[in-house]
């Protein structure tokens, strides 16, 4: 199974396009292998909605993996 | 520790010790207190019956990592009900040197003075000199009259001319008056008593020292630690600045564009923090991507941007700004936002309520959406005081009454900062539900990995949110330390213990915070607020923010429950 990555993490570029998954994964499962900390790395929207850690990926996902800070 | 009493009526002060059992009571929590045990809720803001409270955090000139900061309190002319804003720079340290914990500033006045403050005391002199001028100006004429390792707050033409949107200004740790307490109007109180400036001399003065070192040092290297570890505080955050929300709130539609009519913007590239680098690094010479307000901070999200020619335009261009002084305006140009941004610097005016106020001209079609040049006029209308620059000077709602727009970015009085808040709905219920009116430093959400989008459990993040951003306003810690300490508080805790020498615990913060929401909700309450003004403007629930699919739909009850009449913070 097929999914797009767009990596914001300057320091993460490399993740940005087509990435191979096996069925079943999670959203955390998927970035934890990737080696960004859940819930401290990134913010993680899945087709423009940020989603649960449960999140089951599906074909075709478009993963975006933003910036966490925040205005000030 | 002291309390500084200061009569601008008849120019006089007195000083009060702060007793053991207030030690606690810093920032956010000292301003708010002070001002519901003191002033009438219903008095007039810029009356003889408002005070100004100036309170340095519990940690501020501690010296640890981004704890520089002090608030400042009032009843404000803005929103009507009670205010706190707080910012870096180096005043804070300087007046914590001189043994301050708090200054409060009574009465009024027509004329204004410098209050100049040294380890002898307080004097009174006369500011007609510094009138009428930039702030930059304004500065380099307390610099070369007082020394240039003064500490100083000043306001700007906005706030000799009382204006809704005047900030105060002070200096960052290079003496450029860039770092302001922007929100609310309380440069406008300043102005209503008389103060021009406030300068602190620290000269002969020992610098503060913990009381128990061996507790203190060891919370510090933990915290420091964790400064250094996290990828935000300690990678994006030095590297792009604020600035690096901007892909991030495009992507999640909440980048407020052309008066908060959209939450995506075309040109959002060019104005992001990628760009913002890009562009600093290329032009070089004064400027620099990375740059730290307050002396020591770790985390280091300031910057200073140059022209073509390397110069210094001003410092710091950061996301907020961006947002509203850019996108909500539909100007996409970095070069232009940031002679936006440097002319408000420079009137000291709040950025978010200026960017917001023309934004709605905008929407008024008293100019179109992306027309930098006629933003700009209205920037220098302010400054020579002409009728246009007044209505600005007024702020978003203000400026909304006299045209007749129904759309104006506004709760409580307070324009939006840079978040749509049917994208971000945790951030919507800040604004609705926070005594300070709409502030995303009152309870920030966007950081949370949870979907925005959905109504439900946002009243709960914003709730929690609400006591975290007012613990770090009460300790004087810039809130962006938060993403690193994380939910265990013991270690600020433990830094607090060693600093005053009196034991502190996580949960003793924490109530503090809780109380310091009931006080602010308790004035509010007294001066007429009820949970009629926990609402956002009629038409975020009704039209669609485009580039989200989203009208905001939390529940109301649910929000009121947190709000003024509910008041169950925490």
């Amino acid at each position: 199974m097929q999914v797009k990555v767009t990596c914001m993490i300057p320091w993460r570029s490399e993740l940005t396009g087509d990435h191979q998954i096996p069925d079943g994964m999670t959203i955390r499962e998927f970035v934890e292998e990737k080696e960004i900390a859940w819930d401290q790395e990134a913010l993680v929207t899945v087709n423009d909605r940020i989603v649960q850690e449960s999140y089951v990926l599906k074909e075709g996902d478009h993963i975006y993996l933003l910036v966490p800070v925040v205005g000030g | 520790m002291k309390i500084l009493r200061i009569n601008m009526s008849d120019l006089t002060y007195r000083e009060e010790e702060v007793p053991a059992d207030k030690l606690l009571l810093g920032g956010r929590a000292l301003t708010s207190r002070i001002i519901k045990e003191e002033v009438p809720a219903t008095c007039h803001p810029l009356g003889p019956n408002n005070k100004l409270v100036l309170s340095n955090g519990v940690l501020t000139a501690s010296m640890a990592s981004s704890a520089e900061r002090t608030s400042l309190g009032g009843k404000s002319p803005l929103t009507g009900g009670i205010k706190e804003s707080n910012a870096g720079g180096t005043a804070g340290l300087k007046m914590g040197r001189l043994g301050l914990r708090a200054i409060i500033f009574e009465g009024i006045r027509d004329d204004f003075y410098t209050v100049y403050i040294d380890k002898d005391g307080v004097r009174f002199e006369k500011a007609d000199d510094l009138l009428g001028k930039r702030v930059s100006e304004s500065a380099q004429l307390i610099y070369e009259k007082y020394g240039k390792n003064v500490g100083l707050y000043m306001i700007g033409v906005s706030g000799e001319r009382k204006m809704n949107t005047a900030a105060m200004a002070n200096a960052d740790k290079d003496g450029s008056p860039t770092r302001f307490c922007g929100r609310g109007g309380l440069g406008a109180v300043a102005g209503a008593k008389g103060i021009k400036a406030i300068v602190f001399n620290d000269e002969g003065v020992e610098k503060n020292r913990p009381k128990n070192p061996d507790v203190y040092k060891e919370a510090l290297k933990q915290y420091s630690l964790s400064l250094r570890e996290n990828p935000g505080t300690g990678k994006l955050f030095p590297e792009l600045g604020t600035a690096a929300m901007v892909r991030s709130t495009n992507k999640l539609g909440a980048l407020p564009t052309r008066n908060f009519s959209t939450g995506s913007f075309e040109h959002y590239k060019s104005i992001s923090g990628e760009t913002l680098r890009e562009i600093i690094l290329e032009r070089g010479g004064e400027g620099t991507p990375t740059h730290n307000c307050m002396p020591g901070c770790a985390i280091r999200c300031s910057n200073i941007y140059p022209d073509k020619d390397g110069k210094a335009v001003t410092s710091p261009i950061e996301y907020e700004n961006i947002g509203l002084l850019g996108s909500n305006l539909g100007i996409g140009d970095m070069d232009q936002i940031v002679e936006l941004n440097r002319l408000c610097n420079e009137l000291a005016v709040d950025t978010i309520e200026t960017g917001a106020a023309i934004g709605v001209a905008m929407e008024a079609g008293l100019l179109e959406f992306g027309d930098f040049e006629g933003a700009r006029q209205l920037l220098l209308d302010l400054e020579a005081d002409k009728p246009m620059g007044r209505i600005i000077g007024g702020g978003a709602e203000l400026v909304g009454k006299i045209y007749g727009v129904r759309k104006v970015p506004v709760v409580k009085g307070q324009a939006m900062p840079a978040y749509d808040p049917r994208s971000i709905k945790g951030l919507g219920v800040t604004f609705a539900t926070s005594p300070q009116g709409a502030d995303h430093t009152a309870g920030q959400t966007v950081r949370a990995q949870v979907d925005h989008h959905s109504p439900e459990g946002q009243v709960k993040i914003s709730q929690k949110s609400q006591v975290v951003n007012t613990i770090y306003d009460n300790l004087g810690l810039c809130y962006f330390a938060a993403g690193a300490v994380g939910p265990n508080l013991d270690m600020l805790a433990r830094l607090i213990t060693g600093y005053i020498g009196v034991e502190v615990t996580a949960d003793d913060i924490k109530n503090m915070a809780k109380q310091t929401l009931k006080d602010e909700h308790e004035f509010n309450r007294m001066a007429g607020f009820t949970k009629a003004h926990d609402r956002l403007p009629e038409h975020f629930y009704e039209e669609e923010n485009p580039a989200s699919g989203t009208v905001f739909d939390v529940d109301q009850e649910e929000m009121e429950a947190i709000g003024v009449e509910g008041n169950h913070a925490g």
